[in-house]
């Protein structure tokens, strides 16, 4: 298999709320096995791409395309048969309030034709990888924000599929279990080859994971750099950019 | 003044637009009802029991004292409404059949419905506009759960089977607060009284009110969950969506009432 294969393509993306324009003429590609970060500031429109990459919002203008099928003209099938093909981590958790942490899981398992037995032993193999064993029974309001995050990483990687797609997935974690997340990410990559498109804010873990760092400007409303997180340290253009890597001046670049 | 006059006739429009979008989102509602209850009859295993029980004791049996209350209540108040007049003419036996006709195809499941539509439909509607803000429906959706099917579908099942039910006792409720005024205000005899309703009411009386429950509860929940999809994500979307969810809820729930009436006794 081709290492440098497409798994996503963005083509002159526009999203907007209404009339509101999030951002404009994104055009960038995610190669298969690849960490792809995505950063910007709180508000910029993280979110709201991460939703037009998995197909929830549908763009004002422009095309994606994942493994070369579009993800905007799609119709309800195919739109699905997509969706199915990867996981997502959603900023809030999105753990289903009336489901134990479990039957969150089992939701995402329904689909398949495991019996009984395996799918319990793929919960159990999930929880303990994002250290929440023994929680299976625990309902949702019972649990932290950060253990919610956690369960919501479990239940996104329930299937191992080859795409994942995180938001913050570290917010709300201890330092020690941020790591912990990171390494688990990084196993996923060298192991089984997962493709992962993760928004987050925190600096180490970019440097540890990251192959590629999208910057999302609020100001100009676009992209405003691309590429690998040393490198843009040391050569990028943008001032802001080189700031953010360097850990530097950004409370001066606030006020 | 001419651009105070178009605002209106937008403002209008635009009203106008979003009640017809309504009812085509209803339409569409409807027919992924359909398709669900085909798809689950195909595999029962698909089916969430568990929620179906749950929202059949939540919509029915927590609802059973209030429902028994008001109907007997609405009972006691034709009844006295009734005796009044019927006092006039000598004829107070014909309390019973006043009150029984109008409570058994008419005001038995009219009362029912509101009472469920104040109960289930804005409950329905607060818990899917909640999961929206919690973005679990985006998370069912790429799971590739159809949210429909997930979400509304246990919700009108549990709500068909109980409404009807719910509706005879709240018709058993009526009949007995008639049966109050007729016995203790009128001193008509106990035998008297129950042989002149049951002589008044035919079976096919008793099954208009269900046939009419049987839509209320579709209406319902229909109207419950579409609101709660359609909620914005944010608290005061939630809070509108179950306020929206009984208003729109009781407007249908009469318009079809009145559709239902001029046809099934014209
Ligand atoms: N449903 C919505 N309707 C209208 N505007 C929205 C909606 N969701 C988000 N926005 C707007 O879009 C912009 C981007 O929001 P988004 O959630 O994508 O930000 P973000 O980069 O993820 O921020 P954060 O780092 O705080 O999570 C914000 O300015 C927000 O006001
Ligand atoms: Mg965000």
């Amino acid at each position: 298999m081709n290492p440098l294969e497409k798994i996503i393509k963005v083509c002159d993306l526009t999203m907007a709320y209404g009339s509101r324009t999030i951002m404009e003429d994104l055009n960038f590609s995610i190669n298969k096995g690849e960490i792809f970060i995505i950063l910007g500031g709180s508000g910029c429109g993280k979110s709201t791409l991460l939703k037009h990459l998995i197909g929830l919002y549908e763009p004002h203008k422009g095309e994606i395309l994942i493994r070369d099928k579009s993800i905007v003209t799609a119709d309800v099938e195919e739109k699905q048969q997509i969706m199915k093909s990867f996981g997502v981590l959603y900023q809030s958790g999105a753990l289903f309030g009336s489901l134990t942490l479990a039957e969150n899981i089992l939701v995402v398992l329904e689909h398949t034709d495991l019996t009984d037995a395996e799918k319990s032993k793929v919960v159990e193999e999930k929880l303990e990888i994002v250290e929440l064993k023994g929680y299976e029974e625990f309902y949702p309001s019972e649990i932290s924000g950060g253990m919610k995050k956690r369960a919501g990483l479990a239940r996104a990687m329930a299937l191992n599929p080859d795409l994942l797609f995180f938001d913050e997935p570290s917010a709300g974690l201890d330092p020690i279990s941020s790591a912990n997340l990171d390494k688990t990410i990084l196993k996923l990559k060298n192991e089984l080859g997962t493709t992962m498109v993760i928004v987050t804010h925190e600096l180490d873990s970019i440097y540890s994971i990251a192959d590629k760092v999208l910057f999302l400007d609020k100001e100009t409303k676009t992209m405003c750099d691309l590429g690998h997180p040393e490198e843009l340290r040391k050569n990028s253009k943008n001032d802001f950019v080189r700031r953010f890597l360097n850990r530097d001046g950004m409370l001066r670049q606030e006020n | 003044m001419s651009s105070r006059f178009s605002e209106i006739v937008i403002d209008a429009g635009n009203k106008a637009y979003n009640f017809l979008d309504f009812l085509k989102q209803l339409t569409i509602f409807a027919g992924e009802c359909v398709f669900s209850l085909l798809r689950a009859v195909k595999n029962p295993k698909s089916v969430k029991w568990m929620d179906i029980f749950y929202y059949m004791d939540m919509c029915g049996r927590e609802a059973v004292p209030i429902v028994s209350l008001i109907c007997f209540l609405m009972g006691l108040i034709l009844g006295f409404q009734a005796a009044i007049q019927l006092h006039q003419f000598g004829t107070d036996i014909y309390v019973a059949d006043l009150v029984g006709l109008s409570i058994v195809k008419e005001l038995g499941p009219l009362m029912v419905g509101i009472i469920c539509c104040g109960r289930a439909g804005s409950a329905f509607a607060a818990e899917i506009g909640t999961m929206k803000v919690n973005e679990e429906i985006d998370a069912l959706y790429t799971m590739g759960h159809e949210p429909f099917r997930f979400l509304a579908f246990p919700k009108v099942v549990a709500m068909v089977l109980v409404m009807p039910l719910l509706t005879i006792i709240g018709d058993i409720a009526g009949v007995l607060g008639g049966y109050v005024v007729g016995v203790f205000k009128l001193g008509l005899p106990t035998a008297a009284y129950i042989n002149q309703s049951v002589n008044a009411i035919y079976f096919t009386d008793i099954l208009e009110g269900l046939f009419k429950s049987l839509v209320f509860a579709i209406n319902i929940s229909f109207v419950g969950c579409l609101q709660g999809l359609q909620s914005k994500n944010d608290a005061q979307g939630v809070g509108r969506a179950a306020t929206t969810a009984v208003v729109n809820g009781i407007l249908f729930l009469i318009i079809a009432d009145t559709i239902i009436t001029v046809l099934l006794n014209s």
